[in-house]
């Protein structure tokens, strides 16, 4: 098995090769984590540094688990209170900690491509935890993995996504990914929150959610940023509740055996209700946990554990 | 022999639009001024050791042109001398065929009084190219008063743009275009809608989406110059 990825910056273009190894992976880590000593030797001596610039609670305390389950040693950089505040430019503030000899480095930011431009200067090896409206691959990959281990499959399942598509980087990875896996996938949400040429990212677009439910497996509900309204993109919250918010109503639509996602943090009442949210079938928390172990396999393989020197 | 100065420049691919000619050709200068293009008995390399009229340049395979005049550059001073100045950006132009340039006014200061204009004019006294500024439209680029545009014209401003903004007020805009007909100079649009184009940062459409990047609408562009010629053609 070798793993082709030296950086992990979206899943846009990676190979349906790697991303079942991922989440093979992932599975195997799952099992991990399931036991009552939840800690492997695998990454001891890799130096880890997470480098939120935005942020962030459950990404950035699921990596945080994800290396310390792996006996990585990790550093953590948040925007507030460092030196970016005193006006240090991103390429230096990278540049110093490097210099302090890491291996591998996590990064959160709120501009879209700041991951690959990393790239292009540092040495250490990059993984995106989200950056801007573009990619979020890790998270999608705990949804891919989330609706595999209910389905044992991705192909052939149709997979709606529904939201504010427009900003969403969770929406772009799992388009990318699902689709590679074989996956049908739909995106639906309000014209104002609909990117344009969406389709040519080879989804099918809907803006009826009635239409894009009926005989849906899984149902992906996006995160309503609640500033959408101030900026004039949404005339309320409630009309966005009544008109695309996933309720107990609009479950009968859905095919019988399936599945709602929430990436997280949940707006009850607005996108998703707490009947919904918090039924007997509900898996949002599980994705939580799938999140642990899709980042212990990503660090792992990302780092050389999957090619094959290593062997 | 007369005391006139004579040139040749011979063995290039003359391109002047404005007598539709495109071919092999040797110019002929004058006392500065061309004053024959020859397009029949044309001289080879080796005559230049021959040439006993004048200086002879040999133009090669390069394109021979009029004196090209970009009306639209940013030569960055006063303010940005760290960017670009007066005569690195003559300097630029003359290696690249230009003859004349016209300076944008979204300099710090603006070029939106006639002590600016001045002061570009006079940074451009020894320019290997003639450098024509172009004012502000209003006080400070804000779009909100007009500049004392007859002072800037006076000065040698030979026209007017708010550049690097658009007029926002189609009020302002339709002043700026009223006022100068006095001056009988142009009044050149920087054709942007900011309600639509801010907080963009590449050009709309399928890479912006898949990229996640904010995307500028092409209508923030064409919604500005509807608008202006819809004010131009008002005004006369």
């Amino acid at each position: 098995m070798a793993f082709g990825l030296k950086h992990l910056l979206g899943l846009e273009g990676v190979s349906r090769e790697d991303l079942k190894t991922i989440l093979d992976t992932a599975d195997s880590f799952r099992e991990v984590i399931d036991r009552p000593i939840k800690k492997v030797p695998t990454l001891r001596g890799v130096t880890v540094v997470n480098l939120f610039y935005e942020p962030s609670t459950r990404t950035k305390l699921s990596f945080e688990l994800a290396e310390k389950r792996l006996s990585a040693d990790l550093l953590n950089f948040s925007k507030s209170g460092s030196s970016v505040s005193k006006g240090e430019t991103f390429k230096d503030t990278v540049r110093n900690i490097e210099a302090m000899k890491v291996d591998m480095i996590v990064m959160r930011h709120a501009c879209s491509g700041a991951p690959k431009f990393l790239t292009e200067f540092a040495s250490s090896q990059v993984i995106n935890a989200g950056d801007g409206a573009h990619e979020h691959p890790t998270q999608a990959l705990l949804d891919m993995m989330s609706i595999r281990r209910k389905y044992k499959k991705l192909d052939g399942l149709r997979v709606v996504i529904i939201g504010d598509i427009l900003h969403s980087r969770v929406a772009r990875s799992n388009i990318w990914g699902l689709k590679t896996m074989g996956a049908s996938v739909a995106v639906c949400g309000p014209t104002t929150l609909m990117p344009v040429e969406a389709q040519r990212m080879g989804v099918d677009v809907y803006h009826d959610i009635n239409k894009a439910l009926d005989g849906a497996d899984v149902v992906n509900v996006l995160r309503l940023q609640l500033e959408r309204q101030e900026s004039g993109l949404l005339p309320s919250l409630r009309e966005y509740t009544k008109l695309f918010g996933i309720t107990h109503e609009r479950r009968s639509l859905l095919n019988k055996n399936h599945t709602i996602l929430h990436p997280g943090p949940m707006n009850r009442g607005v996108e998703i209700s707490s009947d919904v949210a918090d039924a007997k079938d509900s898996v949002i928390l599980d994705q939580v946990t799938n999140g642990v172990a899709v980042r212990m396999a990503v660090l792992y393989l990302i780092k050389g554990g999957g090619s094959k020197e290593d062997e | 022999m007369s005391n006139t100065s004579l040139k040749v420049i011979a063995g290039g691919r003359v391109i002047d639009p404005e007598s539709k000619l495109d071919t092999k050709a040797d110019v002929y200068i004058e006392d500065g001024i061309v004053s024959r293009v020859e397009t029949g008995s044309l001289l080879d390399k080796k005559d230049a050791k021959d040439y006993q009229s004048g200086e002879f340049v040999w133009a090669g395979d390069r394109i021979v042109t009029p004196g090209l005049i970009d009306i639209h550059v940013h030569l960055r001073e006063p303010g940005r001398e760290d960017e670009e100045t007066v005569q690195t950006g003559s300097e630029a132009a003359a290696a690249g065929g230009f003859t004349a340039i016209c300076c944008m006014p979204n300099t710090t200061p603006p070029i939106d009084n006639q002590e600016t204009v001045r002061f570009v004019l006079d940074r451009a006294a020894t320019t290997p190219v003639k450098v024509f500024p172009i004012a502000a439209i209003t006080k400070g680029r804000a779009g909100k008063q007009l500049a004392e545009i007859g002072e800037l014209v006076a000065a040698g401003a030979v026209a007017i743009s708010d550049d690097g903004s658009p007029v926002d007020s189609a009020q302002v805009m339709r002043r700026a275009l009223d006022y100068s007909r006095m001056f009988d100079i142009a009044v050149v649009s920087h054709a942007e809608d900011n309600s639509l184009s801010s907080g963009t940062h590449m050009n709309e459409g399928y890479t912006s989406t898949s990229l996640g990047i904010k995307g500028n609408p092409s209508i923030s562009e064409a919604v500005c110059i509807q608008r202006d010629i819809l004010l131009a053609n008002y005004a006369q």
